[in-house]
């Protein structure tokens, strides 16, 4: 497979992780942001390979796993009560809201679609005139350009009956927020390849400089993966702390401009709550106000004030805010792989094809201790 | 195992998970089905025996989606299935009743292709369809076609294989390449994915194969087509239920090139993608190069290959040893990831 079997031969992982050995002294926690990058390193054991002074901490970069529970119950309230068509990501279903998930509001009668993009969304709204199309539109910024294409979509074809629920959230901020914390044991970041591919890494310099903590743009795949492990690595026994550009192949230093042109015309900031850690300022995106229209939570605004708030509050017994942040791993988790599984979660962390905990559930639990379930 | 599960909530309702093959429906079986029969669920398999004389029974349920898809359709389907699950007992598949649940508007011509195909899959591993029964439901309740079999065939084979019979030292064999099935609906059902045809099901009878190891002198000691969930289920699910170590070679695990290209776009890992013409078998360690070039004189069977062993280490678990010098847990599927695909 082109452009995959390139960057997952096993001659250069073992190469990679020889020189990781050979150079890394210095005992140190790295953070993969993204959690497509922490199933590709527990689905393909690549912590099994580095030295043991060095820790890969799991981030928060999942953003099926840091979506408010206000925003699902609001979703559940849509398709099960008020007639709507729901459209969302599969991964989206099966995370539990305050009341119920999506998948069992399906169940008893919701109308809730999996689509693979926004745009589908639009389609059926074309295709079903009649109907209430809503899409449940999480994401960091590597999803915002395909939502706000729909929402553009929509407007130039006046879809009156598309609307999305927005909850987009922000990297950097996110990033900003851990390395803020007292505690914070992070000594180096492995920034996220897509959502750089989209943003370009300008915001990560002064972050990098004021924290004191390398940061490496970094890819997916095993080989990517251990050379963003490798460069940070060489940072940190250099005593420096920069921005690196470890996944060239995607990643612009200013990211994809037409891009961020449509994002900078269709989104702005806004203050946005993450499940598990709390509301943190400037975190994410909204619509701006001329897309009004097409924000659900404004077109059912007497709707949405009708749920209950929600302040980050993970559910009770879930511990998914800590592993969000690093703190712990799934393990540690009392709950996890007992009565926390992927078929009964307690947290969006054990569902998302991104989340901490299903790839810990589902890769590496122990095979040799029979107590893990 | 998750002997701190809760037990299923009666007042929950019933997903589409539940029908995945997987952790759900086993539950299911294991919770309500096997109690309500009075049947143990480590004993249950894929076909019964239930008296004394060699004759296995088996059921299947087909909803798939589309009807027709690229290398089959539900008629070949019901057939290879049904016959595919005698053949993992061992048996011969000798005949067929099966039962027709049909949606008003559904085409005439459609149904004679369906039971043209269910016929010429039923003969292809020897079996006759003998019985049938006929249903309509009004628009809207039904999805075109839903068809119910039931299979009887004899057992060839001195003992019945079933995963008890698991022992370190067994050497596992996959009959061909794996996940076709799963990943030829998922390109027929399209939804813009933008797959052009060029992945066909592997939809096929697996009783030529294994009459072919019986012949050759080799009864496997346990056999599993890799349905719902795939290969890295079925280990799974022998590893839990035997209480053996079942150690996999993810790098000789065969996959044709065009199903790892659409799985990696569609974020699925093939090993827990269906196949419904393909399956593993546990041989002892001396039978498994004979067994492979058995397989391999078959067609579909180019690409069968040993792929691990049971072993006497990692007691009640499947692991898949990477090309790194690095292991993962196989587990069953949890949830689902496919709908409707068989």
């Amino acid at each position: 497979m082109k452009w995959v079997d390139e960057f997952r031969g096993a001659a250069k992982v073992r190469q990679l992780a020889c020189l990781i050995k050979a150079i890394s002294q210095t005992p140190a926690a790295i953070m993969e942001v993204c959690g497509g990058q922490t199933h590709a390193i527990l689905r393909f054991g690549l912590d099994q390979l580095l030295p043991p002074h060095l820790e890969l901490l799991h981030g928060p970069g999942c953003p099926v796993c840091v979506t408010p529970s206000r925003v699902l119950d609001f979703s559940v309230e849509l398709c099960e009560r008020h007639g709507v068509m729901l459209c969302t990501f599969g991964d989206m279903v099966r995370v539990p809201g305050t009341r119920s998930d999506l998948m069992h509001a399906k169940a008893r009668g919701g109308d809730v679609r999996m689509v693979y993009s926004p745009l589908d969304a639009v389609q059926l709204a074309r295709d079903f005139p009649d109907r209430e199309i809503v899409f449940l539109a999480v994401g960091f910024e590597t999803t915002a350009p395909a939502n706000a294409m729909a929402v553009l979509q929509a407007r130039a074809e006046n879809l009156t009956n598309f609307s999305m629920v927005v909850s987009q959230v922000l990297v950097p901020p996110a990033m900003s927020a851990l390395l803020e914390a007292p505690d914070c044991r992070i000594r180096g970041f492995l920034a996220a390849g897509h959502v750089c591919t989209v943003t370009g890494f300008s915001e990560y310099g002064p972050l990098a400089a004021r924290f004191r903590v390398p940061m490496v743009v970094t890819g997916f795949e095993p080989v990517d993966l251990l050379y963003g492990v490798l460069q940070c690595v060489r940072q940190i026994e250099e005593g420096r702390a920069e921005v690196e550009n470890a996944y060239p192949r995607a990643v612009r230093p200013e990211g994809n401009l037409p891009a961020r042109e449509q994002l900078a015309r269709v989104f702005q900031v806004c203050d946005r709550e993450w499940r598990g850690i709390g509301m943190l300022p400037r975190s994410g995106w909204e619509l701006r106000p001329e897309f009004a229209p097409w924000d659900a939570e404004k077109k059912y605004a007497s709707i949405f004030s009708s749920l209950p708030e929600s302040h980050g509050e993970a559910a009770a017994g879930c511990r998914s805010g800590e592993v969000l942040q690093g703190r712990i791993k799934p393990p540690q988790c009392p709950a996890f792989g007992t009565r926390c599984t992927p078929e009964n979660p307690f947290g969006a962390t054990m569902v998302s094809s991104e989340g901490a905990c299903a790839a810990y559930f589902r890769y590496s639990r122990n095979p040799l201790d029979p107590t893990l379930p | 195992m998750n002997s701190c599960q809760l037990p299923i909530d009666p007042s929950q309702c019933v997903t589409l998970a539940h029908g995945g093959g997987g952790r759900l429906t086993d539950r299911l079986v294991r919770e309500i089905f096997a109690p309500a029969f009075g049947l143990d669920r480590a004993l249950l398999n894929d076909g019964a025996e239930p008296g004394n004389e060699g004759w296995v029974i088996t059921t299947d349920a087909h909803v798939v989606h589309p009807l027709i898809f690229p290398g089959g359709d539900i008629g070949c389907l019901a057939a290879h299935g049904t016959c595919n699950d005698l053949a993992m007992a061992g048996a011969a598949p000798a005949w067929l009743a099966v039962s027709w649940i049909l949606e008003e508007g559904v085409s005439i011509g459609l149904v004679r292709r369906v039971a043209e195909s269910l016929a010429a899959g039923a003969r292809m591993s020897g079996a006759k369809v003998v019985a049938g029964d006929t249903k309509v439901v009004e628009r809207g309740k039904g999805d075109g076609i839903f068809l119910q079999s039931c299979g009887f065939g004899k057992r060839m084979c001195a003992q019945a294989p079933g995963p008890w019979r698991l022992a370190p030292g067994q050497v596992l064999v996959v009959s061909g390449d794996i996940a076709r099935h799963g990943a030829a609906i998922m390109s027929a059902r399209g939804g813009g994915l933008g797959f052009t045809g060029d992945i066909t099901s592997d939809c096929g009878p697996l009783w030529p194969s294994v009459r072919a190891l019986f012949e050759a002198g080799i009864e496997p000691l346990a056999m599993r087509d890799c349905t719902r969930g795939g290969l890295a289920t079925v280990l799974a699910e022998w590893a839990e239920g035997s209480g053996v170590g079942l150690v996999v070679e993810e790098a000789e695990i065969p996959v044709q090139e065009a199903v790892r290209g659409a799985c990696e776009v569609l974020g699925l890992d093939p090993l827990y993608v269906a196949c419904e013409g393909r399956f593993v078998a546990a041989v002892e360690a001396g039978q498994a190069e004979a067994s492979v070039a058995v397989l391999r004189g078959l067609a579909g069977g180019e690409e069968a290959r040993v792929i691990g062993e049971v072993s006497g280490v990692y007691a009640g678990r499947a692991v898949a040893s990477q090309a790194y010098g690095t292991q993962r847990v196989l587990d069953r599927l949890a949830g689902e990831a496919l709908p409707r695909i068989c």
